[in-house]
């Protein structure tokens, strides 16, 4: 596993309620690590909700 | 560890990759080698085939414009067939690693273990002991990562530094996670609910307004409490239609269709079918049908009088002009007789004037004769005359004749003759006064036959016509009149009804259809506290994503500034030993690569300085030249690659002299020999003086060399061995 996966994680471990972090900066390594940055957008776009009138 | 317990790289096999077309095979045997030969001959293909090989992929930002599959297609040869293997050795032990562009696979094989995929990539990273990030940190220096530090953008300076230290993976990301777009769709979410709340809310209190108004007209109009509920509205209904049949009834129109509406919806249609209803009624009342047909007669009647007065003053006037005509001839019995008379008179006026002509010609004759004979007899009747008073009388007498008796009747007969053309004359215009009097009283026995006909009369006397048409018109007058009374009453009728139901709509439905349109408001208030909820949710998920990203962010700059750190602090040292030799500053002896963390980045600080003056500092790009830049950078892997534990004995350097100068590649010459002793270095350069000078310090006897000719297609490579 990368030294800087295990950095970042290593730190989000250590803040409060950081279980969706984790899981959210997992997934979002996992994206790179398949699809570079590109897959990083696509990961951030499909969280990202906003509302029909703003789009 | 020994060298024995790491991974050397024993063979290089590859097809259709890049610059070679066909197959190349470069068998290290685990040995330090020197790739050598010009510029577009296939060296760095090689390193770019190793990479490949293993890890499949180059590190982000190597391929920024071009597509991956494009830029391994071979300069000629068949596109997506790369296909690559990479044999390493420790020890006894060999491990293979195979890529197929064509079959898609990845595949490891160590010892009789084959593995495939996902299990291959596991078990290259762990038999290795490093990644690609930590593979181009610590083995692979390849020269476009040295070239980046010598651009003048301080950006592409620090993502050169982030390159040589691994570290730009973590860089951008931090350019792309981003926790803004996510907060921002938080606030949108909560407007967007919010407009929606205030829209509803002003919509609610128009409706209310509008309610109250129409519960106001409806009283206004007349209606209770107790009728401001469908219920009564559709009794209102019921009775309007009631009221309407037997209107219908009462003027014989045919009965209507109407039937009370099952709903507010389909009242609002109502009205305007009661409207249709009542117009038809109207049209088909009997007292209407039987007016326009008594208006009708009337009119009639009325057509009659006047035809009547008309064609009687025409017969009258007609008889008047016979009888002035015939009055001429009152005296003389039948007028024709009178044309027969003057007929007769001038046949004996004609008789008379033809008696007195041949009178003047016996006269003329015979003074004709007496002349010529000069007798004194009388030539008629033999007796003795005087001759010359004979001719005398005979002259005086024809003289007479000629100016008297001739002229005068001959006037007299053109008196007659004109008299007589006078008189037929009269007599013609008599007999057209008596056809046109005839024809004048025709017209009035047919005109007074139809108005018999319409009065329903047999016969009506000619002097009685007048006045039975005057009683016939008086009777339609009054007849009409009562027809218009009851006409105007169904008007009314009708008006009435029309204004009822216009009421009912404008003011009952129209209170029942607001109450409706505010029943269906309060749903959608409901319906829209529900959406509220869900606006909410998402905001506070877009907030969280957006506090998740954050963190991830400020953990990613704190990584990579204490990654970056530690890889700079462990590779100091050697370092800075190889920047005084590969270098050698004349007065900046020393470097330093610090970082400096930022809001969203990590900035680096590249200096120089004099050994043990840390005020001596400099900006490194200010005072050091491309060469002493790269020579700097070589001299930063190698601290890096030195420092870093991984399972590879291996250091692959391309082109490690451009730019040097002849003194900076003999101290770099000398620099790979020394390590080729201790592990497995490949260099590769175009660089002759390079070559010599790792000739010189005997490179070549601890190493292979790989000559690269000459590239048709292939590289053709030749071969030399040490004895080693």
């Amino acid at each position: 596993m990368s030294e800087l996966f295990d950095a970042v994680e290593k730190r989000l471990m250590k803040e409060k309620d950081h279980e969706e972090t984790v899981a959210l900066w997992r997934r979002v390594w996992e994206r790179y690590e398949d699809s570079g940055l590109d897959g990083v957008q696509e990961l951030m776009d499909a969280h990202l909700i906003v509302p029909e009138d703003a789009k | 560890m020994k060298p024995d317990d790491k991974w050397r790289l024993e063979r290089i096999s590859i097809r259709s990759f890049r610059g070679v077309a066909g197959e190349q095979i470069l068998d290290f045997g685990g040995r330090s080698s020197l790739l050598y030969g010009n510029n577009g001959v296939g060296k760095s293909t090689m390193a770019l085939a190793l990479q490949w090989t293993l890890f499949g992929k180059f590190p982000s930002g190597v391929l920024p414009n071009i597509g991956f599959k494009n830029f391994l297609t071979p300069v000629s040869g068949i596109k997506g067939m790369s296909c690559g293997e990479v044999l390493f050795r420790r020890g006894a032990q060999v491990m293979t690693v195979s890529r197929d562009e064509e079959t898609g696979t990845f595949r490891v094989k160590i010892g009789s273990r084959i593995l495939e995929a996902e299990e291959a990539e596991n078990e290259r990273d762990s038999t290795l002991g490093l990644d690609m990030e930590a593979f181009v940190r610590t083995v692979l220096l390849h020269q476009s990562r040295v070239r980046g530090l010598l651009l003048d953008e301080v950006k592409d300076r620090n993502h050169a530094i982030d390159m040589l230290l691994g570290v730009e993976a973590a860089q951008d990301l931090l350019d792309i996670l981003k926790d803004k777009p996510f907060r921002d769709a938080a606030t949108e979410w909560r407007v967007s609910a919010e407009s929606e709340k205030e829209r509803h809310a002003a919509q609610d209190e128009l409706l209310k307004r509008q309610y109250d108004g129409a519960v106001l007209q409806a009283r206004e109009s007349g209606f209770l409490s107790k009728d401001l509920n469908w219920t009564a509205l559709s009794a209102h209904y019921g009775k309007l239609i009631a009221i309407v049949h037997s209107l219908a009834t009462k003027h014989e129109a045919p009965l209507s269709k109407l039937v009370v509406p099952s709903s507010p919806a389909e009242a609002q249609k109502f009205s305007a079918k009661v409207a249709r209803e009542l117009i038809q009624i109207q049209s088909k009342a009997k007292s209407q049908v039987r007016l326009e047909q008594e208006k009708a007669r009337a009119d009639k009647i009325q057509g009659f009088l006047g035809a009547w007065d008309q064609t009687l003053n025409s017969r009258d006037k007609a008889s008047k002009l016979v009888l002035a005509a015939e009055a001429p001839f009152a005296s003389s019995g039948k007028p024709e007789g009178v044309l027969e008379l003057a007929d007769a008179e001038i046949e004996k006026q004609d008789e008379l004037l033809k008696n007195l002509g041949q009178l003047h010609t016996l006269l003329t004759d015979a003074r004709s004769a007496l002349f010529a004979q000069r007798e004194s007899t009388c030539p008629v009747c033999t007796q003795s005359v005087d001759a010359s008073r004979l001719d005398k009388d005979l002259e005086s007498r024809i003289r007479s004749l000629s100016s008297g008796e001739l002229v005068e009747g001959r006037r007299v007969l053109d008196a007659l003759k004109r008299s007589r053309v006078e008189l037929r004359t009269s007599l013609e215009q008599l007999a057209e006064q008596r056809i046109n009097c005839g024809l004048a009283q025709k017209q009035l026995a047919k005109l007074s036959e139809q108005i018999a006909v319409c009065l329903g009369a047999h016969a009506i006397s000619e002097s009685k016509v007048r006045q039975r048409l005057l009683e016939s018109a008086k009777g339609s007058a009054d007849a009409c009149e009562a027809l218009e009374k009851d006409v105007d009453s169904l008007a009314n009728d009708i008006e009435a009804i029309a204004t009822k139901a216009t009421d009912l709509e404008g003011s009952l439905l129209t209170v029942i259809l607001k109450r409706e349109e505010i029943s269906r408001h309060e749903k959608e208030g409901q319906k829209l506290m529900q959406n509220h909820a869900g606006s909410e949710k998402n905001a506070a998920s877009m907030e969280a994503f957006g506090t998740r990203f954050e963190r991830i962010r400020i953990a990613l700059l704190g990584a990579k500034d204490q990654l970056a750190s530690d890889r700079l602090k462990r590779a100091r040292p050697r370092s800075l030993e190889l920047y005084e030799r590969l270098v050698r500053h004349p007065k900046f002896s020393s470097f330093d690569i610090t970082t400096i963390q930022r809001a969203r980045k990590v900035d680096y600080s590249f200096e120089v300085s004099v050994k043990g003056n840390p005020s001596s500092a400099r900006e490194a790009k200010l005072v050091l030249s491309d060469g002493q830049v790269t020579a700097t950078a070589v001299g930063i892997f190698v601290g890096l690659a030195e420092s870093a534990a991984h399972g590879m004995d291996l250091l692959f350097i391309d082109d490690p002299t451009q730019n040097l100068d002849l003194p900076c590649k003999e101290a770099m010459a000398k620099l790979m020999v020394e390590m080729a002793g201790r592990k497995q270095i490949i260099v590769s350069t175009h660089d002759e003086d390079f070559v010599s000078y790792l000739r010189e310090y005997g490179f070549d006897k601890k190493a292979a060399i790989f000559h690269i000719e000459s590239w048709n297609g292939n590289p053709k490579v030749s071969r030399s061995e040490s004895p080693d």
